[in-house]
């Protein structure tokens, strides 16, 4: 009964609350709408230009496989290297892409003596083009490469395939978006209601009553769950009706997996809360800790270009196996039995920031 | 029998010695006062008896239970008004109350309760949209939930316009005489004069006296004070040869004035009026006042009264 009212009182605080709805609700929505439409697929197209040097049925088979990806637009009439080359400083194609001579190598059959290397140019001043080519190409080499080890009459089976897992880059941000959307309501917005609850001594009030702080602090945990719930939902519905994203993955597994990396940014919204001791000492610290989390996890862009250093590091952030998994689920619907070594960190870090959460945040000033 | 007992409280916080091995007893029944300046240790001793602070040493206990042994029980029974208390921004009156109330696992009629204060009709106000006296007066109310038996009042009309004072003292004596013991704090001589049955004056984290408000003052060697305004200034030592008098003090005023503190009115008028002819200045205005806690407090500490 105590829990029950507890928690609809939380849940009236954060809904008749503006400024928690805009970072709840409205700001990741925004973000979506922003990148949709700074629109980073150029008219959902990048234009290349293919140079077949080989000249075979394998490479004019292959040409014609990625015509048929809607997203690549090819460019016929570019046939040289030196023309290909030209035509990407002029801006005209986004990659140039090169089949080598080597690739005759490649007998019809499907039988292969030596790695054929592909060349690709691109232009340094439209990486984020670059890097949905490239992750097209490192797909349609994989395909190729597991094709040709197995099963003999690989062309018509991977144009099908290719054509059904074509990711488009609100596919890659929505999951990004939701991991930004969770991490901040977690760590900033608790932080900041749990600290201006014990500046306004409102803990204390609560202290001098026979609740236990744990019932508070659960009812509070739960209302904040229900908000992620509802903005996950938002931003799914605004990112596949408004701006193309398609979830391929299973829905429950995903919403499962946001409330459970919630918990652990809720936790380190309460270890802030313990640091600091005025709400806007709160939501700076809180700033600080999940701003470069935010960049360096790869909510927005693959972390593959960062230094091999750094990208070591961050591959132990809490929100980077986090969004691995969402990204796995929602794009590639991988099953949670496949998810195993992110899990682990993610369990990991829920069972850490939990311990420490414990230990700093106290209902007490003093 | 004694609603609250303090047996040998001391609170430090580092080296600064908060309250320094206080002791005394409330009644049943009583409006108890805690009189003394900001920083005095008022605060501190009330919330190491809500077992709201861990004493340094000494025990403290409420209703015959511990507050620390047995907090749980305690916290059942007694209702907390806190020093400049704020509720949910987000939350009304009404659902304010009938929240608080679930943490005692009771219910409350929100209207009636509301109606005692005259916040009725912001019922479905937020806090924060209620005046400072209706923030007081609902901070209160909320202390009122389980219905308990002792109430804790820290500094309950801090803040408040003289009439929204005095209409909350109305409402505390209310509350009083529907039986429940009350302890308050508060830095007003007028507010533990007119309100507390007993009070404590509390100094540095020591209880300097304690005693009904007519017993402290009557225990004054100054009983009076005479505040004597002239015309033109003279020689504060003047003063010095009225009869009974006890100490001078020259006030900075647009007109001269000086505060003379006696033993008896009557025996120290005429000389006065004597040593004033000699000195030849026209007399403006004389007042005579009883003296009031805060010449007990003067007296006692040697310090003003003042925030």
């Amino acid at each position: 009964m105590t829990y029950l009212k507890l928690f609809i009182a939380s849940l009236k605080i954060i809904f008749r609350d503006r400024l928690t709805l805009f970072w709840g609700l409205a700001f990741p929505v925004m973000f979506i709408v922003i990148f949709g439409l700074f629109n980073f697929e150029g008219g959902g197209t990048a234009r290349l230009a293919i140079i077949d040097q080989a000249g075979t049925d394998v490479s004019k088979q292959l040409i014609a496989a990625m015509r048929q990806i809607k997203y690549f637009q090819l460019h016929d009439d570019i046939t040289s290297e030196a023309a290909a080359k030209r035509a990407l400083k002029d801006g005209k194609i986004e990659a140039a892409i090169i089949i080598p001579e080597s690739f005759r190598a490649l007998g019809s059959d499907g039988t292969l003596s030596e790695t054929i290397e592909f060349t690709v140019y691109y232009d340094k001043a439209n990486l984020i083009e670059y890097e949905l080519v490239r992750s097209a190409l490192n797909q349609l080499v994989n395909e190729l490469n597991l094709k040709l080890i197995g099963v003999p009459r690989l062309f018509a089976l991977k144009e099908e395939s290719l054509e059904a897992r074509t990711v488009k880059y609100m596919d890659f941000l929505l999951p990004g978006i939701m991991g930004m959307g969770l991490m901040f309501n977690g760590i900033i917005l608790i932080a900041v209601d749990m600290t201006r609850y014990r500046e306004q001594r409102i803990l204390k009030r609560i202290r001098g009553t026979p609740l236990p702080p744990r019932t508070f602090i659960i009812s509070q945990v739960l209302a904040y769950l229900v908000l992620v719930f509802l903005q996950a939902s938002l931003i799914i519905l605004v990112g596949t009706s408004f701006f193309g994203a398609t979830i391929h993955g299973n829905l429950v597994n995903l919403y499962a997996l946001t409330l459970v990396g919630t918990l652990i940014f809720l936790n380190l919204g309460f270890v802030v809360a313990g640091w600091s001791r005025t709400a806007s000492g709160a939501s700076g610290l809180a700033q600080v800790i999940s701003m470069p989390m935010l960049f360096l996890s790869g909510a927005f862009f693959s972390t593959d270009n960062l230094p091999t250093a750094v990208h070591s590091v961050v591959q132990f952030l809490p929100l980077t196996p986090l969004l691995k998994a969402l990204r796995a689920i929602s794009i590639n619907d991988a099953p949670l039995t496949s998810l195993g070594p992110e899990l682990l960190y993610i369990g990991l870090w829920l069972a850490i920031t939990f311990f420490v959460a414990a230990q700093v945040f106290k209902f007490r000033a003093d | 029998m004694a609603v609250i007992r303090v047996e040998h409280l001391t609170k430090r916080f580092g080296t600064l010695v908060a309250i320094d091995d206080i002791s005394f007893e409330v009644e049943q029944g009583e409006i108890f006062g805690m009189l003394g300046p900001n920083g005095a240790g008022k605060t501190t001793t009330l919330e190491v008896i809500e077992g709201l602070q861990e004493p340094t040493s000494g025990r403290t206990w409420v209703l015959g239970c511990d507050s620390h042994r047995e907090s749980k029980k305690v916290k059942q029974k007694i209702g907390i008004q806190l020093q400049a208390s704020a509720y949910f921004d987000f939350l009304t009156l009404a659902e304010i109350l009938d929240l608080f109330a679930s943490f005692y696992r009771t219910k409350v009629d929100v209207d009636q309760l509301l109606s005692i204060v005259g916040l009725l009709e912001k019922k479905n106000s937020l806090v924060k949209h209620l005046s400072g006296g209706q923030k007081q007066r609902f901070s209160i109310v909320a202390s009122l939930v389980n219905d308990p038996e002792v109430v804790f009042l820290d500094e309950p009309t801090t803040g408040l316009d003289p009439q929204a004072r005095r209409h909350l003292w109305d409402f505390i004596r209310e509350i009083n005489a529907k039986g429940k013991t009350v302890i308050l704090t508060t830095h007003y001589m007028e507010e533990a004069q007119l309100l507390c049955d007993r009070v404590a004056i509390i100094d540095l984290g020591v209880i300097v006296a304690l005693d009904t408000p007519t017993n402290l003052v009557h225990g004054l060697k100054s009983s009076y004070r005479i505040n004597v305004i002239t015309e033109k200034p003279l020689p504060a030592s003047a003063f010095q040869a009225v009869e009974g008098v006890l100490s001078v003090q020259e006030i900075r005023d647009h007109a001269p004035k000086y505060q003379l503190r006696v033993t008896k009115a009557l025996d120290s008028l005429p000389s006065l009026l004597k040593v004033i002819e000699a000195e030849k200045i026209p007399l403006e205005d004389i007042e005579v006042l009883p003296a009031n806690l805060e010449d007990v407090f003067l007296e006692l500490t040697g310090k003003e009264l003042r925030d």
